[in-house]
């Protein structure tokens, strides 16, 4: 099994933090984002993966050796010269993609859900189709492309309906694809899209199931949403009964994760939904919810953090008080007492007056 | 010497900048630096040793100045100080003189000298009264020694009509900075005065157009009891005027004020002197005033002989810092008070808390972890853990501060232009917090630059908000 992770570009929605770290090195739930799916792909018996990048910096390839033998798999990068869209990379690794007969993951980079990658497959092996999307359900369908079925043939993809102004259904594209290797064929190499133009001739074909993705979907790639999608994570963690999930008396709520090398400090409130990275150091009497706290970062005592990430690093003073969607980029110090709400704060900043307003700190 | 000493006060009707604050109370009852405004202008009156008699005069209520005014006099009681304060209602708004003219006779009786000390009870300053009565006998003996080289004058005439007090803002001055010193003489009364004769006083305007002078109107005046005769004259023309078929305009025969029928009249006659004071000085209307009043005047005990009533420095505390004896406060969690902070009686406070720069009233409850900053807080509030209560605006010491670094004109351009040098005190107070008495402020709630009418609950972030 092959598996394909369209990585794409800089990630600058997610600046500031992807202003030091390439997005999918940036930690989601404590783990670098992209191993999210990684983890994934090799768990549903993929033992090649190709990243698609359209830039390859070398920090991300020393970072993902070491995965390939924790979870005996190759990774290969795929570098586009110019951006070739969400099918054109498929082609450019059509070699690698195309060594074996077997069914290819095609996985967006943003995205993150539960990964029922084996169920997927399962289900793509049992129907005749080429290719299989994975469709998740959302309640305003009319900002997305809805997908509508056959009406005889159940799962069967009939049309794509681009922002429909009638209801037609509430099942979205969500950016998972299992596709047989024949696919690439109908690719050009050019800078090409999957969804608007290889989707429609596997369509007309009656060759395109859609696969109805249960849990929670997000696509993390702004801060907002990342926050969104930790809290749908961290719920989900819960549901399964994650045991590394804190269960210590400092929580509140729930949802929380810490990793075991940080540490906190008396008469804290912790969460709902929090990550804690490694080496993290948490003041006395410090209040934390809905945010992400990077490695190494210092909050120090009384301080209020809540809807933020807090990037590698960072020193939230004393009395400090983040929220908002406030993003700290790396090596930022919040001095003693301020109030910083929705700031996004480029690296190595130190903000010694109030934010009042969202606004990019420089 | 010296033995009356008179304090004018106003009327509720007219307290209404200090609102919401003075939605409960006087504003003279407002507590500052641990004890009532008015308390530190009576007591610096007391030291006064031959002062026998203060006469508040407005139109509030009886009952309002009641308690304060029977606390006074039991101490007096108590300790045999042959002293009385007593409160003087005027019929109706009288202006600024009406009262003095109506209760003339009780300025009069039993004043052991020709003199009487006025003081209007909103100004804040070092109070340096003995200094303005040892003006006043020192041209008195002045004139002693001219009198016997000239027989000429009359002995009764030798002591001066007047010594103001006159606020120099030659140098920085608080009020300068704070109410922008290019109109600074379009809200004073200005005093221009003959250096080169012990500063006498030569003209008076008031709140004119044109800068006269760098000398204000500091509000305290020593008066020779002879400025009776000035207002039986404006009296009597005004009662003429008002009888007057031919003058078109409405007169209130009634009142009377300071500026107009005594100040503006005193330089033609020629014996009114300035006393001319340099130190901290300033009027209180708004309640970003009051926080203000607490940072000079926690500052001013700090540095006297009755430093022991404040907090000692510690680990917990950045001086000056007033905390009431009955309070209750946690430190076993790196609390931090000050510098300028206040807290009344009977309040709650738990551990990790942070205050700057604020006045806490009585009865206040406050969880842990919780910030508050340039913000009132009246009484029986009762605020959650990890909250923020927050003004943004600057105080004096770190306006202090940023002029020593950028110098004057680049502060006032910074002031005028940029947002985040917003000054406490100006532009309508809304730099500051003030919570209104009763209010409850839930757990981890923002309540920023906003005013919360009393008995509120706030439950949501506030910005820049008025809750009625």
């Amino acid at each position: 099994m092959k598996g394909l992770i369209l990585v794409g570009g800089y990630g600058t929605r997610l600046r500031p933090l992807t202003l030091s770290y390439p997005k999918p090195l940036v930690e989601f739930a404590n783990k670098p984002m992209i191993l999210h799916q990684i983890e994934a792909l090799a768990n549903a018996g993929c033992t090649d993966i190709v990243l698609a990048v359209n830039y390859k910096p070398e920090v991300m390839v020393g970072a993902l050796k070491k995965y390939e033998e924790i979870y005996g798999v190759s990774i290969t990068f795929s570098v586009e010269e110019e951006p070739l869209g969400t099918a054109g990379p498929l082609k450019l690794a059509e070699k690698i993609l195309k060594k074996d007969n077997t069914p290819i993951f095609v996985l967006n980079s943003d995205v993150i859900c539960e990964y029922p990658l084996q169920d997927l497959l399962n289900f793509h092996n049992n129907h005749d189709g080429e290719a299989t999307i994975v469709a998740t359900k959302v309640d305003e369908p009319s900002k997305y492309g809805v997908i509508v079925h056959d009406r005889d043939v159940p799962n069967r993809i009939d049309r794509f309906v681009e922002k429909p102004v009638e209801f037609v259904g509430n099942r979205i594209n969500a950016g998972i694809y299992v596709i047989n290797p024949s696919v690439i064929d109908l690719i050009e190499m050019r800078p090409t899209s999957i969804e608007s133009e290889t989707f429609p001739l596997l369509v007309e074909d009656k060759k395109l199931y859609s696969f109805d993705l249960q849990g929670y979907w997000m696509d993390v790639g702004q801060p907002k949403d990342y926050l969104t999608g930790m809290c749908l994570y961290l719920s989900a963690q819960t549901k399964k009964g994650n045991p590394n999930l804190s269960n210590a008396d400092y929580i509140t709520g729930g949802n929380v994760l810490i990793d075991p090398t940080a540490k906190v400090g008396k008469g804290c409130s912790i969460g709902p939904n929090v990550v804690i990275g490694p080496n993290v150091v948490i003041g006395d009497g410090v209040r934390i919810v809905r945010s992400t706290i990077l490695k190494n970062s210092q909050i120090k005592d009384h301080a209020l953090v809540k809807s933020t990430i807090v990037g590698w690093n960072s020193t939230v003073g004393k009395w400090a008080r983040l929220e908002g969607v406030t993003v700290l980029g790396e090596d930022v110090t919040v001095k003693d007492e301020i109030y910083v709400n929705g700031g996004k704060v480029l690296p190595h900043k130190s903000i010694k007056d109030n934010v009042e307003t969202p606004q990019i700190i420089m | 010497m010296t033995s009356k000493a008179v304090i004018i006060i106003g009327g509720p009707s007219r307290g209404t900048r200090f609102r919401p604050l003075a939605l409960d109370q006087s504003k003279y009852l407002f507590p500052i630096a641990g004890k009532p405004l008015l308390s530190h202008t009576i007591d610096a009156i007391l030291k006064i040793d031959s002062i026998n008699e203060i006469l508040l005069i407005g139109f509030y209520e009886n009952s309002i100045f009641e308690e304060f005014i029977n606390e006074y006099n039991s101490k007096f009681d108590y300790s045999n100080k042959n002293c009385r304060i007593k409160y003087l209602k005027e019929f109706k708004a009288l202006g600024t003189a009406g009262g003095l003219y109506q209760y003339k006779d009780e300025i009069l009786k039993n004043n052991n000298s020709d003199n009487f000390l006025l003081i209007h009870g909103d100004i804040i300053c070092s109070f340096p009264l003995i200094q303005m009565i040892e003006k006043f006998e020192s041209i008195k003996m002045l004139n002693n020694n001219t009198v016997s080289n000239n027989i000429n004058l009359k002995k009764n005439d030798l002591s001066p009509d007047a010594i103001l007090f006159g606020v120099n803002l030659d140098n920085y001055n608080y009020d300068l900075m704070l109410t922008m010193s290019s109109t600074y003489h379009t809200s004073f009364g200005l005093i221009a005065y003959d250096s080169k004769d012990h500063d006498k006083v030569i003209h008076y305007v008031e709140k004119p157009e044109s800068k006269i002078s760098n000398v204000i109107n500091g509000g305290i005046y020593l008066f020779n009891i002879n400025v009776f005769k000035l207002l039986s004259k404006a009296k009597i023309e005004k009662i003429q005027k008002s009888n007057d078929e031919n003058y078109y305009e409405f007169i209130d025969e009634d009142t009377l004020s300071i500026e107009h029928d005594i100040l503006q009249k005193l330089p033609d006659l020629n014996k009114t002197y300035v006393f001319n004071y340099k130190g901290f000085w300033k009027t209180i209307k708004t309640p970003a005033d009051a926080i203000i009043a607490n940072e000079l005047y926690l500052d001013l005990i700090y540095q006297s002989k009755s430093k022991d009533s404040l907090v000692k420095p510690s680990i917990n505390i950045s001086p000056p810092v007033f905390i009431d004896k009955s309070t209750n406060i946690d430190y076993t969690m790196s609390t931090k008070f000050g510098p300028y902070v206040s807290i009344g009686k009977n309040c709650i406070i738990g551990s990790g808390c942070r205050i700057i720069n604020s006045i806490i009233l009585e009865n206040v409850e406050i969880g842990s972890n919780t910030i508050i900053k340039n913000s009132i807080i009246s009484k029986n509030c009762k605020i959650g853990n990890w909250s923020r209560i927050e003004g943004s605006g600057m105080n004096l010491v770190s306006i202090n501060e940023l002029i020593r670094k950028n110098g004057t004109s680049k502060m006032k351009a910074l002031m005028e232009t940029n947002e985040n040098f917003k000054v406490i005190g100006i532009r309508d107070s809304g730099n500051i917090t003030i919570l209104g008495s009763n209010v409850q402020v839930k757990d981890e709630v923002l309540v920023f630059n906003s005013f919360v009418l009393p008995s509120k609950v706030i439950g949501e972030d506030l910005r820049y908000e008025v809750i009625m």
